[in-house]
């Protein structure tokens, strides 16, 4: 385990190849832990977690918490909007005061990106873990996304991964492709170009026809189509949207046979994917979802080695 | 009141003692033996017309917890500064001849530099009705502006250039296409990908700069275009320039010729304004054009923030830079020392143009002209800390930055303004 030194996790563009996989490798030993009658270890007795969230969160949120009860830590959650910061107390302030409580590690989500980087600069004592911050990372996702491909190919290296949908607006792409491309995943990403942040042809393969872009892949991530989004001249309707990126049953039957389909959830059934893909024997999500405690869990472990009482 | 300056170097070209009095520039000679009340040995330290900054924010009126005009005056003539224009964004907008005349007497009483207030276009920044430009010129106004932001109609940007040019005023432009900048913190493109940022694209630059300069141009009206951060906006502007010499000026701002998009890796908001830090084949471009006169001339753009603003999360922080008190420092220690720009050069871009951008001429150093001067020491090294930094403002992006060439002496009207010899 040496091999982790930080007391942060902000992102996957940071990480090493080898912390990535040692992340992996922490997860894998977690995850029996999840089975088991008693569904506990005494890791992080004493410890204070605080789950700091600016933005409305379900999964995220109770996988964290989740993660932190199994390790015995205690929790405390605060939900916050970034309009009330706005009108008072600052992200500093919180954080100040989260330190005073003595909370030994945070995790944040909040709608700006670097707002975990300005955390964990600030706090020099304290393990920040960014649990999404704006469209630009979601550290925690994408590795879980990346243990799921692993437990299901046994390998990641070599893999071709295809992430459809809105790329521009997605920190669960971002962290995917930064993520995977270390892992030496070949990474391309499909949709129309409005939602395809300028210079991803860098970073991915770029394809704007999912027939053509769904050939030879081993995992397919749809990413969650936010409905606002119709309203802004991006896409002209969800129906469209459904027509030319939406995995139909049509779609899959021309799939090749080891695809499996991923989806960060929550699913919009009928938009990313006709409920039939989201329920069927090629849909891995909510292993997904069991997959998400386990690297919580290791990545809760592994920074508190690094945070010293 | 006689003053000696002994030993400077003149534009770095020769050296003499300089005896000032009664204002002015009186002797100029190899070696003076004349007594003076004040007698400074400068050895070798280069005399510079005192600079004109066309482009800052005193934050006066409104804001005090940004800058005083004290602290504003002060944080001026340490960088060598004595003439500034502010620019009308503030609370309440510069839209009327009293706010004008209070700038222009306030900086007078506090007598350390000379304010050159612009004003805003349409009341309020609102958009929407011109404001009284032959009043506002009359009390002292040297331009109209509404920086910060365009004026969003076309038409009304129209009117605003025919009126301008009815009363004789310059009309300075911030070209920004809001509709295409709108939501973004950087600039868009490899960095602002990686780094999770919402983009603004050069589009919005340039597109905002076409339609000014066919607007001003199609009605025949002077027109200053701001912070110019894009090697495309160079390009734009010198293809209109070609056949409108008389008719458009534009600058640029110190830190668009240093740094780049790069810098913001980190999310250090001390790296965030408007228009943003573009890519290196920008930077590089706009250096050439400062040196061939495609630029007029460098503004700072100087903008203070009080830390509590600027210690948020990026999206959150405010626009904006201090730049007044590391203008010269800064040209001095990277492009100066380096031999990419003369001395000659540095009078031209930061002393010489932006007078004449506002119609008055420039200052020669010779005897029987005013005794606006800076002297600096193109060797001495400083930190920049916030401590010694006397805006209130302390968001630069030089903090923790050591640079080579120092103000020493800033000299207003013959007498010294600030010293730190």
């Amino acid at each position: 385990m040496s091999v982790w030194k930080r007391k942060d996790l902000l992102g996957l563009r940071d990480l090493s190849r080898e912390e990535i996989a040692a992340i992996l490798e922490t997860a894998k030993s977690f995850k029996p832990l999840l089975f088991r009658e008693v569904k506990k270890v005494p890791t992080l007795k004493g410890w204070t977690v605080a789950n700091l969230f600016f933005e409305p969160s379900t999964r995220t949120r109770v996988s964290f918490e989740l993660a932190e009860k199994r390790l015995s830590a205690d929790t405390v959650n605060i939900s916050s909007s970034v309009s009330s910061v706005i009108k008072g107390e600052t992200l500093l302030d919180t954080a100040k005061n989260l330190r005073s409580l003595v909370c030994e590690i945070i995790v944040i989500r909040h709608s700006i990106a670097g707002a975990p980087h300005l955390l964990a600069k600030r706090l020099a004592d304290v393990g920040v873990i960014n649990a999404g911050d704006g469209i630009n990372e979601h550290p925690t996702q994408a590795l879980l996304d990346m243990f799921s491909m692993q437990e299901r190919f046994g390998r990641i290296e070599g893999l071709r991964v295809l992430i459809v949908g809105d790329i521009l607006h997605s920190r669960v792409a971002r962290s995917n492709i930064w993520g995977l491309r270390k892992m030496k995943a070949e990474v391309s990403v499909c949709g129309p170009l409005t939602l395809m942040p300028k210079g991803i042809d860098k970073f991915a393969r770029v394809y704007t026809n999912l027939d053509e872009a769904l050939i030879d892949k081993d995992a397919v991530i749809f990413l969650r189509i936010q409905r606002e989004r119709q309203n802004s001249g991006l896409f002209p309707s969800l129906r469209e949207y459904h027509r030319l990126y939406g995995m139909t049953e049509e779609r899959m039957g021309r799939l090749s046979s080891k695809t499996v389909i991923m989806h960060p959830g929550p699913v919009n059934r009928g938009i990313e994917m006709v409920p039939m893909v989201a329920d069927g024997d090629r849909s891995i999500i909510l292993e997904q979802v069991t997959n998400g405690v386990a690297v919580r869990m290791a990545i809760l472990y592994l920074i508190s080695t690094v945070v010293r009482r | 009141m006689r003053v000696l300056l002994r030993g400077v170097d003149i534009l770095g070209e020769n050296r003499a003692d300089v005896l000032l009095e009664k204002g002015c520039i009186v002797r100029i000679a190899p070696s003076l033996s004349i007594s003076a009340d004040k007698v400074y040995d400068l050895d070798g330290a280069v005399l510079l017309p005192s600079l004109c900054d066309i482009h800052t924010h005193s934050r006066q009126p409104g804001s005090d917890e940004s800058e005083t005009l004290e602290s504003f005056s002060k944080a001026a003539v340490h960088g060598g500064v004595t003439m500034a224009c502010t620019m009308p964004n503030t609370n309440p907008v510069v839209d009327n001849p009293a706010i004008v005349s209070y700038l222009i007497r306030e900086a007078k009483r506090i007598g350390l530099i000379d304010i050159y207030p612009v004003a805003s276009i349409t009341m309020g920044q609102e958009g929407k009705i011109l404001t009284e430009m032959a009043q506002l010129k009359q009390s002292g106004a040297v331009a109209v502006s509404e920086d910060g932001k365009s004026v969003e109609s076309a038409r009304l940007m129209r009117y605003a250039f025919e009126y301008a040019k009815t009363v004789g005023l310059l009309v300075m432009v911030h070209c920004e296409d809001p509709s295409l900048s709108e939501g973004g913190v950087m600039n868009e493109g490899d960095v602002s990908l990686r780094l999770g940022l919402r983009g603004i694209p050069e589009i919005s630059e340039t597109i905002g700069i076409l339609r000014d300069l066919e607007i001003a141009t199609y009605v025949g009206a002077r027109v200053h275009i701001c912070h110019i951060s894009l090697g495309r906006s160079v390009k734009i502007i010198s293809r209109y320039k070609r056949f409108y010499p008389h008719l458009i000026t534009c600058e640029t701002a110190p830190h668009y010729l240093i740094f780049t998009e790069e810098d913001v890796e980190g999310y250090p908001t001390n790296f965030k304004m408007n228009p943003p830090l573009r890519r290196e084949q920008d930077r590089k471009t706009l250096l050439r054009a400062i040196k061939s006169g495609k630029i007029d001339c460098i503004a700072t753009d100087h903008a203070p923030h009080p830390d509590w603003e600027k210690e948020l999360e990026f999206e959150l922080s405010p626009f904006g830079v201090v730049g007044l008190e590391t203008w010269l420092s800064a040209v001095v220690h990277y492009f100066v020392n380096s031999g990419q720009l003369t001395w000659r050069d540095v009078k031209r871009l930061c002393c010489d143009r932006p007078r004449e951008i506002l119609g008055l001429s420039p200052i020669d150093l010779t005897e029987g002209n005013i005794a606006d001067l800076v002297v600096i020491d193109p060797k001495r090294e400083w930190r920049v800390e916030a401590k010694s930094l006397f805006s209130r403002g302390k968001n630069s992006p030089f903090l923790g930055k050591v640079l080579k060439g120092k103000v020493l002496l800033t000299i207003k009207s013959g007498k010294v303004v600030f010293e730190d010899v």
